[in-house]
């Protein structure tokens, strides 16, 4: 293990212990431990004051109008605010021309984000509140910044097809994503990690030639090129070789390093769907085991070739309307009106929402059976209070009536 | 010209980032090497001379041989045990989605086997070559629009989940215009959800806040901050804020002469740091900033204020960069600075020049107008 110097200790992890590959059914979830779910969320009675449904009644209807009948118009509205910008932006990089506006808004017009001028102060408060629960901001004041800038960034991350090239189908990535996780695991990263690098391998799969006999190491650089970008502890070059039964030399993964690189063109960032997802649970006030069960089918969703169309945000809310669903808490009116404000993060249409709940119910259904089970099994440990054997699953498709036509 | 010619021999014998014990003795070797690894492999530019050596990258003026344009290249060195070294992964992968004014930017990306080198537009000089060259305290008006330049960017990067983490007077470039842009990324991180406490030895001991002196591993957008303030007074003075010299000890004692030593009522929660002996420390009172940096009584108040605020004990309390822009100490820039696109410098906005600087070592008579000395470097 090699110390990328920026943390504090982390237990070693001796890749050379082969027994430890075996031991998946206990493995040590090092990050879930020191941040469980307690820590990440506090229940609704924590310090935050308590969402009064009296108070939220205008608001909660004010959102749900919104959604029933105008949602594309928001989140249409947002889409193309971003896009203009970043357009606007990338315009004035490349050319430079001295004609382009100086100022951002030449009328001296304030209201620039679309979204920012439509959402309630409600959920803005919310939003920000979360997020500095969630580690994911250092003061508040950035909060909503950062929090538009997660929204526009992940158009950038989804995919305009399905398709992968040639040789490759759905059901080779999904064997080698599988295989990931179990790595993944195995190495002790952060759930951001695997996110990350699942996303670079669904890029590399589309921008570099790989022959079905690398496959396996373009994964491998793609976790080890992800853990270099988040992690504090990695693993060695050689330890990473070993994992793969030695088929690969060292100097093959470097070069496959480097080809990697130059072809995302060392661009490596990524807004992973789980921050959006522990965002929406938390302004939603969902319970631990709701979180957990909307992460086990997050999860799911990477080894789906399908979803990468999806953006981000949708994969999370897709996760989190099933979870509801499939574990049929008793509604307290603080939780549908927590709920209520939580949904209206989501973009896109519902029918996009709508497929990826089937895509997903039908991946937990044949979890337990199917070859490529890792991650059934990293969810049916006690951490994570055994979300991926709960008996709901098995009918999951059944909860959500007939599958969308257009598939 | 006699400047420039200056600057440019000055930059040999400094380092940018950080200071290279061998100074400028093996530069001979290290130029004839390099270039000729550049000429086997990329062809497109063309090394000049060395800058300086960082801890994991070797900086050389380079030009285009697509435009013509001067460039920065910073070579790094390549671990071949490891691969690309991940400091260079995440400073690239950053800077890739940072475009604004006052931030450096990233051209290019030359990989090869044997090196990974990035290519950066030039920027003249830095902010410690300009003070080096203008003793004794800056101008003030010039003081404000790096001020305001050095705030906007660490406001652009805190908006997107990115601490600087190593601002110092060498990271802050500056270009013949004034422009003021962050350099030096290798430390910065975007933080994600898990909140992973980085270790500490990050931040150069000068610039370094007490939060972070006293062993909090907590850090915020208030590290770069403090460190903004420190650099403030030092422009100002024309001397370091705090210049320790030995240990954290010393440096704490530095700013305690200052701010006083903080109590559990003055910055609840601090006995709890493990660097807090409040035994350790020399009792000392809270100063007036004025009495302490004589430059801050001959200007108005508002410079104090800020200089204030951004120097707090307690991290909660330092203003953020944000905040610090619409303080009133930049009432007098023109109010359309307020308002500039992200790519667009200050100087595009009418009125807004760098003033001829009181004090030249190079010409202690003769008063050189900046904006006529790039005409020399119409090579």
């Amino acid at each position: 293990m090699a110390r990328t110097g920026l943390c504090d200790s982390k237990p070693l992890l001796d890749l050379h212990k082969k027994e430890k590959a075996e031991e998946r059914r206990a493995p040590l979830r090092t990050w879930a431990n020191a941040a469980g779910p307690k820590d990440r969320w506090q229940p609704p009675e924590g310090d935050e004051p308590k969402m009064a449904p009296a108070k939220m009644e205008p608001e909660c209807r004010w959102d749900r109008r919104l959604l029933v009948s105008t949602s594309d118009d928001i989140i249409m509205g947002f889409h193309e605010d971003s896009r203009t910008h970043t357009a606007g932006t990338m315009l004035h990089i490349t050319d430079g021309c001295p004609e382009e506006p100086l100022l951002l808004y030449p009328q001296g017009f304030p209201g620039l984000h679309s979204l920012q001028a439509l959402v309630p102060g409600l959920l803005r408060h919310e939003v920000e509140i979360a997020m500095e629960k969630l580690g994911l901001i250092w003061d508040r004041s950035y909060a909503w910044d950062i929090f538009l800038d997660m929204m526009k960034n992940q158009f950038r991350s989804s995919f305009p097809n399905a398709d992968l090239p040639r040789p490759f189908t759905d059901a080779t990535r999904a064997v080698l994503v599988d295989w990931l996780v179990q790595v993944h695991e195995l190495l002790h990263f952060q759930d951001e990690t695997l996110y990350l690098a699942i996303h670079l391998l669904n890029r590399s799969l589309r921008q570099i030639k790989v022959s079905t006999v690398n496959l396996q190491l373009l994964g491998v650089v793609c976790l080890f090129l992800a853990g270099k970008k988040e992690e504090c502890l990695l693993p060695e070059v050689s330890g990473l070789c070993f994992l793969m039964d030695n088929s690969y030399s060292r100097h093959q993964l470097l070069r496959m390093e480097r080809k990697v690189l130059c072809g995302l063109k060392f661009d490596l960032s990524y807004c992973p769907p789980l921050h959006f997802l522990l965002l929406s649970a938390s302004i939603a006030r969902c319970s631990a085991k709701m979180v957990w069960m909307a992460r086990y089918l997050l999860e799911l969703a990477l080894l789906e070739g399908q979803c990468v169309v999806f953006l981000p945000v949708q994969l999370a809310g897709a996760a989190l309307c099933l979870a509801r669903r499939v574990l049929q808490e008793p509604p307290t009116p603080e939780g549908e009106a927590a709920w209520c404000l939580a949904s209206s993060i989501h973009v896109g249409s519902e029918t996009a929402l709508l497929k990826i709940m089937h895509i997903l119910a039908g991946a937990a259904a044949k979890a337990h059976s199917r070859e490529t089970c890792a991650t059934f099994i990293k969810f049916s440990s006690p951490e994570t209070m055994h979300v991926s054997s709960h008996p709901g699953l098995r009918n999951a498709p059944g909860l959500l009536g007939v599958p969308p036509l257009h598939t | 010209w006699f400047h420039t010619l200056q600057v440019r021999r000055l930059r040999v014998q400094r380092g940018r980032s950080n200071s290279d014990p061998l100074g400028g003795n093996s530069f001979e070797q290290d130029f004839q090497w390099k270039t000729g690894l550049q000429f086997g492999t990329a062809n497109s530019y063309l090394n000049l001379e060395k800058l300086g050596e960082g801890a994991y990258a070797t900086v050389y003026k380079g030009i285009s041989r697509i435009n013509g344009h001067l460039v920065a290249l910073k070579v790094i060195r390549m671990k071949t045990e490891e691969g690309v070294p991940f400091t260079a992964i995440r400073e690239a992968s950053l800077l890739k989605g940072l475009k604004h004014a006052n931030i450096v930017l990233l051209h290019d990306i030359i990989h090869t086997r044997e090196s990974l080198t990035f290519v950066f537009e030039y920027v003249q000089t830095d902010l410690a070559q300009y003070m080096t060259q203008h003793p004794g305290g800056l101008h003030s008006y010039n003081v404000r629009i790096f001020m305001f330049q050095l705030l906007r960017g660490l406001s652009y990067i805190h908006g997107r989940r990115i601490l600087h983490r190593d601002l110092k007077p060498q990271n802050l470039l500056i270009s013949y215009l004034g422009e003021l842009k962050l350099a030096d990324f290798g430390l910065a991180r975007s933080k994600s959800i898990p909140s992973q406490t980085y270790s500490s030895e990050v931040v150069t001991l000068w610039y370094r806040p007490p939060d972070v002196l006293l062993g909090s591993t907590d850090y915020s957008t208030a590290l770069d901050i403090w460190g903004a303030g420190c650099i403030f007074i030092e422009m100002l003075q024309g001397a370091p804020a705090f210049p320790g010299e030995a240990d954290v000890f010393e440096q704490l004692q530095k700013i305690w002469a200052v701010l006083g030593v903080p109590t559990e009522e003055s910055w609840p929660g601090v006995s709890e740091l493990p660097n807090y002996k409040p035994e350790w420390f020399l009792p000392s009172e809270p100063q007036q900033f004025r009495t302490v940096w004589k430059r801050l009584a001959q200007l108005p108040y508002k410079t104090e204020d800020l200089a204030q605020r951004t120097l707090m004990a307690m991290p909660r309390d330092r203003i953020s960069a944000q905040d610090a822009l619409q303080h009133p100490y930049f009432n007098t820039l023109p109010p359309p600075i307020m308002q500039l696109r992200d790519t667009v410098s200050i100087f595009k906005v009418p009125g807004v020049r760098l003033e001829t600087e009181v004090r030249d070592i190079f010409s202690p008579s003769r008063r050189i107008k900046p904006s006529l000395v790039p005409l020399a470097k119409c090579w």
